[in-house]
């Protein structure tokens, strides 16, 4: 366990705070997988992320082969990569273009240079959402050495990635709730003139101010303007 | 299949974020961290701590020291995976001296090969003396080009860093240099949320149309209809 002194810590975070609210998502992602290829000497590294059907999918890479190696891999679903994500467990090839595991992936593979490969489960709260991938444009025998090495680095891709995304979803949520701060008084209004003309309670008109945000896909802020300023919701009469 | 999809491959990553499949891949994620807006201190420290402990087995090395700037722009010690490079740290903040302290300046990376035979530091050397510390590298965090700390890594024999391990150690100072850096903001962004929740909290309607738009769809009005 390190000794780490909390105070200084903060100190040193507020001195960065001040520097704009650029979205670190995708840099971050960029960064640890061109950091990784300098860290072990491989010619290229890549990250995949589940989907919504959680298949892995290229995310980020170094370079063309490594962006290519992960295409194929889930287009083809098959791979070091995908299998890594599915076992959850660190998945080694020495030669891709001849693993009999994959014949889809080594024929697909072959002519970009890509040959021996290493997934790395990278996880979220406990829940698998990626892998790291690395790759050598020659054959190679992973060592268990390097297996720990790697491990210990998907450490860092989840530290660095946790940092992002509650980055990412703090400002989502400051932008959605400085809009509803903005529109409150609109809102409200909205409301208020919903409630009279079609005798509601409130919960009841907000309720339609929203079904009507979503079914004309517009903010609700939007939506009251056009109610206050029409009479109608937009979409035609009354939305009940 | 007819092959990968999408542009000819290039050694640049630039065409990288237009894809499709980025978009789609972070929601799962971001459905992830949805849980908790705000990461908590203790969070931090073990973030950072992540950051510190991995160092060491993924530079090769024996411990390792995290200075940085703090908001009156002066250098002090911030983590260290052990008692050594602890004593490493206070010794160059106190002393004002020290292969971070160098690199702090410079903005490069100060290699020493052994640092109890070296000249260069007489104060610091006095002060880490007997602690087994020898060779040293010191490698700049930066954040935006600017540099706002280092990271020291340490070995307990005398040792002739290689430019493969310089390049790694930089590698390594720029990821913690970036995660710095999005923790920061993620800490300013929820001090910001926690001020527009206080200010939204004086109108309960809106108040709550702040909040349940914030909600994800499939709740209370499709079961009204």
């Amino acid at each position: 366990m390190s000794v780490i002194d909390p105070q200084a810590l903060t100190t040193s975070l507020q001195r960065l705070a001040g520097r704009g609210t650029a979205d670190e998502l995708l840099p971050t992602l960029r960064a640890v997988v061109d950091a990784c290829v300098d860290l072990f000497g491989v010619s290229g590294a890549g990250i995949m992320l589940a989907d919504e059907q959680n298949m892995t999918r290229y995310v980020a890479a170094s370079d063309g082969p490594g962006r290519i190696l992960e295409i194929v891999e889930s287009e083809t679903g098959q791979g070091p990569c995908t299998q890594a994500f599915v076992t959850n467990q660190i998945v080694p090839s020495s030669d891709v273009t001849t693993d009999s595991r994959w014949p889809r992936l080594a024929t697909l593979i072959r002519p970009h240079g890509v040959r021996a490969v290493l997934g790395v489960p990278i996880a979220l709260g406990g829940a698998p959402v990626g892998t790291l991938d690395v790759y050598l444009t020659e054959p190679h025998e992973w060592t268990s050495g390097e297996h720990a090495a790697l491990s210990r680095y998907g450490d860092v891709v989840e530290a660095a990635l946790a940092a992002s995304l509650s980055a990412h979803r703090a400002g989502e949520l400051a932008e959605q709730l400085q809009y509803a701060l903005d529109y409150r008084v609109v809102i409200e209004r909205g409301i208020g003139y919903l409630m009279a003309r079609d005798h509601l309670d409130e919960v009841s008109a907000f309720n339609q101010l929203r079904r009507a945000a979503r079914n004309s896909q517009r903010k609700v802020g939007d939506v009251a303007e056009h109610l206050l300023a029409t009479g109608d919701l937009p979409g035609g009469q009354g939305n009940r | 299949m007819s092959g990968p999809t999408g542009d000819s491959p290039t050694a640049d990553g630039d065409e990288i974020f237009a894809d499709g499949p980025l978009i789609r891949g972070t929601e799962p994620l971001l459905a992830l961290a949805g849980g908790r807006e705000v990461l908590t201190d203790s969070e931090l420290l073990t973030r950072v701590d992540q950051l510190l402990t991995a160092a060491v087995e993924v530079l090769g090395v024996d411990t390792v020291g995290l200075m940085l700037l703090d908001d009156r722009d002066r250098l002090h010690r911030v983590g260290a995976t052990d008692e050594i490079a602890d004593l490493l740290e206070r010794a160059q903040a106190e002393s004002g001296e020290g292969p971070g302290v160098e690199s702090q300046r410079t903005g490069a990376a100060v290699a020493v090969a052994d640092l109890s035979t070296s000249d260069r530091y007489p104060l610091l050397q006095s002060r880490v003396q007997g602690s087994g510390i020898r060779a040293v590298l010191s490698s700049p965090v930066r954040v935006d080009q600017q540099t706002i700390g280092n990271l020291n890594a340490v070995l307990l024999r005398a040792h002739t860093w290689t430019e493969p391990q310089l390049r790694a150690n930089q590698a390594y100072a720029d990821v913690i240099g970036l995660a710095l850096k999005t923790v920061a903001q993620a800490r300013a962004t929820a001090g910001r949320v926690n001020r527009l929740q206080r200010q939204l909290g004086g109108s309960s309607r809106s108040g709550a149309a702040g909040e349940q738009d914030l909600e994800r769809p499939g709740d209370d009005v499709e079961a009204a209809e």
